[in-house]
């Protein structure tokens, strides 16, 4: 059992179902009712044919429904509308259902239900589809009512009678602007100008997102505020005279202003470039003008950037002089700026291709080209090389071209290639020039390095000579000293009481004299074998050291009475024997040159960042300023032999022996007070022979 | 108590030498120690080879007991002349004594190391040269003993 005929049976009405008195005409075809009913109904007929009419005329439908018999009678418009046939005489509630779109079945047996309710008003007021036989759906809407009889428990549904419209079109045509409105308010929204619509009186009416976020205020404060609130003043009256005239005039739309000269002002205050677009429509009450507006700060701003640095080209190709040209390789035309060919020596207003340009470079410089602009074109890279061009005058002009492909965006096929050149004949000839000198310098260079190399060798060749020289002469020395020292000792002693008094005496001169022979000889012997007869570096205890060149100096310090301190010293890499020279000879000297007090001597040493410094202090006669540099010579003597003997060489020994080692000596002294000698010896010495 | 060379007959002292004045004063130091000494002179290595193998004018020479022997000489030096007898069978056995000018190491190490008997460095004053002839001869001709000494 349907659902319908659920509702049926609860309201006890059905086809086989006795009709209760009275009701029967209502099965009846109308024609009959009509009949049966003039005279004693007539004005309640007479009122329903009009209706009928009303709704004939129309165009509705009107259905009749006996709830007693469960008959359907339909109007011949209803039943067009339903798309059955007009001979059809009755149909049954379940024919009906079938007629509603599927979807639309619950509510409206929902509906007709309420309406079928005695407990209800009968009314019946609905929108649904109809589903036609031959498949055409159509929306009607239902006007209806149920008459009763009875009352209290005993009421029941009698009849129930009403119009039916097809409002399909009506509905298309409400859904077009329900639709349209949403696809505006979307366009308005999502818009990226702002729109902005003004009444005639100027006040707004519309303000979209892009206008709220364009003058910073938001819908609320716009709406029914007058649009000069966002116009900076000095236009206000300007632009509303460009609006009056608009609203006057024939146009519908319009662009005003120029980039810069139309501003907006937001609502912080801010001016802003505007560019706006105005449209007018006719509304009920006259005209809307809806502008619609967009922020160009951005563009102004990129297009006076572009402009600049335009300029900026412009200016650095012409102060460069740099050529500019272009290949087109579809239509194989050259362009080239005036600048680009008189750099490339071509006729200033010709239409040139390709091979012109090829004519003008250089022949040994034409394969070159051709391979690096075809490698260009091909990969897509920038190019840079120098070529020659020949001019027509036959004269040779170097230039520097940079430049790169273009291809078209879309398919990546070369299209171009765009470059520059710049004469660098000058630059090329410097460069030669630059190349030759460089060539000349370095030959001479090396000439001069072999001198020198020539010159050294012979310096060392001849130090090494003159070394050996003063080693032979003084070992050479010695011999005949020996013979002359040794044969005047034996006059001297074989024959003494022989000799007169004045013979005594010149032999003890020849001794004395061969004494100080002997000493200068065996010094430059010393002094010569510092760097020709050195022994290799070996850790050395400078206390051993001292304490053994103290010993042989016993003789000395006890004559003199002499008082030497040594404090703790440290252990150095060098020639034990040279270094000893050197102690000896410095604590010699300090023995030697003392005043009126018996030597004070100190022998110290300190650690300094690479190595030691050592220092021998006296309490002597000093040096006087003057001789303190070169009191380090050889043969540098500040006294005479009566005063203070000595050769002149103890002192230069040291410092070659100091040298040696690579470190230095110096002294200081104060004359009276003492001196005090010093000289380091670094721990890796360099120069180490 | 070894019995001396000298009790018995004078040393035989062959003197390597080419200055005149250093040979001079060599005799004069031996004549003034009071040892017997027959002391021979050589100018030169060759020489001294000569005298060694009793060869030309040298045949009727004796084999000496010592030789003093300079470094620095024409013709041969001292080197060559020692490197020649170490080398040499029938005299190696005769002891040699370096007496040089040249105080260098280097000399001092190299004839060490062809086993000289000593290395003497010739002083300048003739007294200390003195003191040093009468220590070799006191040495050598009383306190060593001497190869084909003790017959």
């Amino acid at each position: 059992m349907s659902a319908l005929k659920a509702i049926f049976s609860r309201l006890h009405v059905g086809e086989h179902e006795a009709m209760p008195p009275g009701a029967e005409d209502r099965r009846l075809s109308g024609d009959r009712r009509k009949a049966d009913r003039r005279g004693n109904v007539f004005p309640f007929y007479d009122r329903e044919q009009r209706l009928r009419f009303a709704a004939q005329a129309a165009g509705f439908g009107t259905y009749d429904f006996d709830c007693l018999t469960g008959h359907n009678h339909l109007s011949p418009e209803l039943k067009a509308i339903a798309g059955l046939p007009q001979d059809l005489e009755t149909v049954t509630m379940d024919e009906v259902e079938t007629l509603i779109h599927p979807d639309d079945r619950p509510a409206w047996m929902e509906k007709l239900k309420g309406a079928l309710d005695p407990a209800g008003s009968g009314d019946l007021d609905h929108e649904h589809r109809l589903v036609r036989p031959d498949g055409v759906v159509r929306w009607v809407r239902v006007r209806g009512r149920t008459f009763f009889m009875g009352s209290g428990e005993e009421r029941r549904p009698l009849a129930a009678t009403g119009i039916v419209m097809d409002v399909t079109d009506a509905r298309a045509a409400a859904q077009k602007v329900v639709d349209s409105r949403a696809e505006l308010s979307g366009i308005l929204d999502s818009a990226i100008d702002a729109i902005i619509s003004v009444d005639v009186g100027q006040r707004i009416v519309r303000f979209n997102p892009a206008a709220c976020r364009m003058f910073r205020c938001t819908v609320e404060e716009a709406i029914g505020s007058p649009l000069d609130r966002f116009i900076p003043e000095r236009f206000r009256t300007a632009h509303q005279r460009h609006v009056h005239q608009f609203a006057e005039g024939g146009a519908t739309a319009r662009t005003m202003g120029l980039p810069g000269v139309f501003s907006g002002l937001r609502a912080d205050g801010e001016e802003f470039p505007i560019e706006a677009t105005i449209a007018k429509v006719r509304v009920d009450n006259g005209w809307q003008m809806t502008v619609f507006l967009r922020d160009i700060t951005e563009r102004i701003r990129a297009e006076a950037a572009l402009q600049r640095s335009k300029a900026d080209l412009e200016l650095a190709v012409r102060g460069a002089n740099i050529g500019i040209w272009h290949w087109d390789l579809r239509s194989g035309t050259v362009d080239m700026s005036a600048r680009c060919r008189q750099l490339f020596g071509v006729v200033l207003d010709a239409t040139l291709n390709f091979e012109h340009v090829m004519a003008a470079i250089h022949p040994d410089d034409r394969d070159r080209v051709k391979a690096a602009l075809q490698h260009t074109i091909r990969e897509g890279v920038e190019y840079k090389f120098e070529k020659r061009v020949v001019w027509k005058d036959g004269s040779v002009h170097w230039l520097e071209c940079i430049g790169r492909d273009l291809h078209d965006e879309r398919t990546g096929e070369a299209v171009g290639l765009r470059g520059i050149s710049l004469e660098i004949t000058e630059r090329k000839r410097l460069e030669e020039t630059l190349l030759g000198r460089n060539e000349e310098l370095e030959y001479s260079i090396e000439d001069r390095t072999a001198q020198l190399i020539r010159a050294n060798e012979a310096l060392e060749r001849s130090n090494l000579e003159l070394q050996q020289f003063a080693f032979i002469a003084a070992h050479d020395l010695q011999t005949p000293l020996r013979s002359i020292s040794g044969f005047a000792q034996l006059l001297r002693k074989d024959y003494e009481g022989r000799l007169d008094p004045q013979a005594e005496a010149w032999l003890d001169q020849l001794v004395r004299s061969v004494h100080r022979m002997r000493d200068v000889v065996h010094d430059i012997l010393a002094y010569s074998r510092v760097e020709s007869r050195g022994n290799a570096f070996r850790p050395t205890d400078f206390n051993e050291l001292v304490d053994d060149v103290l010993a042989t100096l016993d003789a000395p310090m006890r004559e003199t009475g002499a008082r030497v301190r040594r404090d703790h010293l440290p252990t150095v890499l060098g020639d034990r024997t040279q270094l000893a020279q050197v102690l000896q000879n410095l604590i010699d000297n300090a023995l030697k040159y003392h005043g009126q007090a018996p030597p004070d001597i100190r022998i110290s040493a300190r650690r300094e960042a690479e190595g030691w410094e050592f220092r021998v202090q006296d309490n002597g006669i000093g040096i006087a300023e003057k001789h303190l540099e070169n009191i380090f010579d050889i043969f540098r003597r500040l006294h005479t032999q009566q005063e203070y003997p000595g050769t002149g060489i103890g002192l230069a020994i040291c410092r070659r022996v100091v040298h040696r080692h690579g470190g230095r000596i110096w002294v200081d002294s104060l004359p009276g007070k003492g001196s005090t000698f010093h000289f380091t010896l670094p721990d890796h010495p360099e120069g180490a022979r | 108590m070894s019995v001396s060379l000298t009790t018995r007959r004078p040393a035989e002292v062959l003197l390597v030498e080419d200055n005149m004045g250093d040979i001079l004063l060599t005799r004069e130091g031996f004549k003034r120690s009071g040892y017997p000494v027959n002391l021979h002179h050589v100018e030169n290595g060759e020489d001294c080879l000569a005298f060694l193998r009793k060869e030309g004018a040298f045949a009727d020479a004796p084999t000496p007991d010592l030789i003093l022997l300079d470094l620095n000489m024409p013709v041969m030096d001292g080197r060559e002349v020692l490197k020649t007898l170490v080398a040499d069978e029938r005299f190696r056995h005769v002891p040699v004594v370096v007496l040089t000018t040249s105080a260098n190491e280097q000399d001092i190490q190299e004839m060490y190391g062809l086993r000289t008997s000593s290395y003497i460095v010739k002083p300048l004053d003739f007294e200390e040269f003195q003191r040093i002839i009468q220590i070799i001869a006191e040495y050598w001709f009383t306190v060593a003993t001497l190869p084909g000494t003790r017959d």
